[in-house]
């Protein structure tokens, strides 16, 4: 990646080089701008054509009507949607790069934690960041990532990779891209936009998918993948692993002061797609016996499980899926 | 002020099919390449977004005031419709009965890259592209509009002076000094 990046302190070309390569891109070829210009000389042709001069005023009249009626729609549609400016939820961290909002292309503000995050507004994430869904839930953003707010129930993926985790119980959220929508059945997904592709890998629960060629589900332990073209593609994926190390690394912080070891080793599970098994009836009942003291602020559930059983009689070891707890001998 | 683009407008206005020829070809092509920096959308939405923004503008253009460039103008259009479109886009209706979901089976495809595009090629672009998008939104936004409109969409200086209303002299001094600030602003890493 950085074998292209040319030294800027030399002369100009290097940065004539550098905007027109970011900034230069071209999505339409001659066909389709030739499409395009029969169509719009069309409407141009009906509108200023000399055809067009003997039925101008009425068809003003009819675009005055046409723009009261529109604005009467509107706003009562604008009266019925106050939720719409409601925020999507607040930063709860921001790690390893700024948390970007942008109105437009050149004015932008960044969100630090405790910061509501607005609406229909673009958001860009240059680190790692951690939100709380206004209506339940955490939308974790990995770096690069570019999204918006529709609502505090729906967020617009652009570019990037998100993850999002609903406890139970929690409401409807839909996440939508180019592609379509997908919505979440009591649910740990990841989406993500690269290239016109979106995809999406379910760790629990199911997602609804439903997209230009059709609504179907799927399930935990599955990825999809939707082409520009619809065309939908799907393979098996594990829960856990290396796929996952950037959600895990985002994972919220868990206070284990005056909490019961068995409640973090769900957590512990939860976070790394993984489920405990206890090897032995003592370690089962240590597990649900022991209330925790201290913090593993800072650190990622595997390194906090270690840290927490060290002080412990009970020892652990992770096999694929499995986190195995025993009792030391 | 934008005395050609006015001049443009009107002999459209008169239905000079000409002036809609020149209008088209200066603008279409960069409206789609602006709108092609925001949006990740396909190029066949590109394309209905730029034509919708050409249309609209074409049934507007008697509210063409002049007081900004034409293509300051159906810049803000099409930012417009791609707000809609995005918004669109977000509330696709949904229609299918879940519970008939979940009982149906799975279909399993085999999973196709994409034909047209190295996935690593994309990847470095689109890199590339936040980069220069954080280095110009650290400037000035007069700078960051300057070199959008020279390096992206190719406006020549003199074109850039008259859209900024400014001599051909004072234009080719600004794009001096925001070329100085992009460089000063370049990150000297690039971003994992």
């Amino acid at each position: 990646m950085n074998e292209w990046r040319p030294d800027l302190r030399d002369d100009e070309d290097p940065v004539r080089s550098a905007l027109e390569l970011g900034l230069r891109r071209q999505p339409l070829d001659a066909v389709a701008l030739a499409r395009m210009h029969a169509r719009v000389r069309a409407e141009f042709d009906s509108l200023h054509g000399w055809r067009a001069g003997v039925r101008r005023w009425p068809r003003r009249l009819a675009a005055l009507a046409a723009v009261l009626a529109a604005f009467t729609v509107l706003a009562a549609v604008y009266l019925f949607q106050a939720e719409e400016g409601a925020p999507l939820g607040s930063v709860v961290r921001v790690e390893h790069g700024s948390l970007r909002t942008a109105t437009n292309l050149f004015r932008t503000h960044d969100l630090v934690p405790g910061a509501d995050v607005p609406s229909q507004e673009n958001i860009t994430s240059a680190g790692t960041s951690l939100i709380a869904l206004a209506h339940g839930g955490l939308l974790r953003v990995a770096p690069g990532a570019s999204l918006e707010g529709v609502g505090p129930n729906e967020v617009l993926l652009h570019s990037g990779h998100v993850f999002l985790d609903f406890p139970d119980g929690a409401g409807q959220f839909v996440l939508r891209t180019s592609a379509g929508s997908f919505e979440h059945i009591g649910t740990q997904f990841e989406a993500a936009v690269d290239g016109g592709n979106t995809r999406i890998r379910v760790r629990e629960g199911s997602v609804r998918m439903n997209t230009v060629a059709a609504v179907q589900l799927v399930n935990a332990g599955t990825e999809v993948v939707v082409s520009p073209a619809g065309a939908v593609a799907r393979r098996s994926l594990p829960t856990y692993g290396p796929d996952w190390a950037w959600v895990e690394a985002v994972a919220p912080e868990f206070e284990i002061e005056n909490r019961e070891l068995a409640e973090f080793l769900g957590w512990v599970a939860h976070e790394t797609g993984r489920h405990v098994e206890f090897a032995d009836d003592h370690a089962r009942d240590v597990a649900s016996h022991t209330r925790l003291h201290g913090s593993v602020h800072g650190l990622a559930p595997l390194a906090a499980l270690e840290q927490v059983l060290s002080t412990t009689s009970l020892a652990y070891e992770v096999h694929e899926e499995v986190i195995r707890v025993s009792s030391r001998r | 002020m934008y005395q050609e683009d006015r001049q443009l407008v009107a002999r459209m206005l008169a239905g000079d099919a000409r002036a809609f020829d020149a209008f088209f070809a200066s603008y279409a092509r960069r409206l789609a390449a602006f709108a092609a920096r925001r949006t990740a959308f396909p190029a066949a939405s590109i394309e209905d977004l730029v034509q919708t923004t050409l249309i609209k503008a074409i049934r507007s253009l008697d509210r063409f005031r002049g007081e900004a460039a034409l293509f300051t103008w159906l810049c803000e259009i099409c930012r417009n419709e791609l707000i809609n479109m995005q918004r669109a886009a977000a509330r696709r209706p949904e229609h299918e009965d879940i519970d008939a979901l979940v009982e149906s089976d799975e279909t399993l495809l085999e999973l196709r890259a994409s034909d047209d595009t190295d996935p690593l090629c994309a990847l470095e672009m689109s890199s590339h592209r936040s980069v220069i998008a954080e280095t110009l939104n650290g400037l000035p936004e007069r700078y960051a509009r300057a070199l959008e409109w020279k390096y992206g969409d190719g406006f020549s200086v003199d074109e850039i002076a008259r859209m900024l209303g400014l001599t051909t002299i004072a234009a080719q001094s600004l794009l001096a000094r925001a070329r100085v600030a992009f460089k000063q602003s370049w990150p000297e890493e690039q971003p994992p």
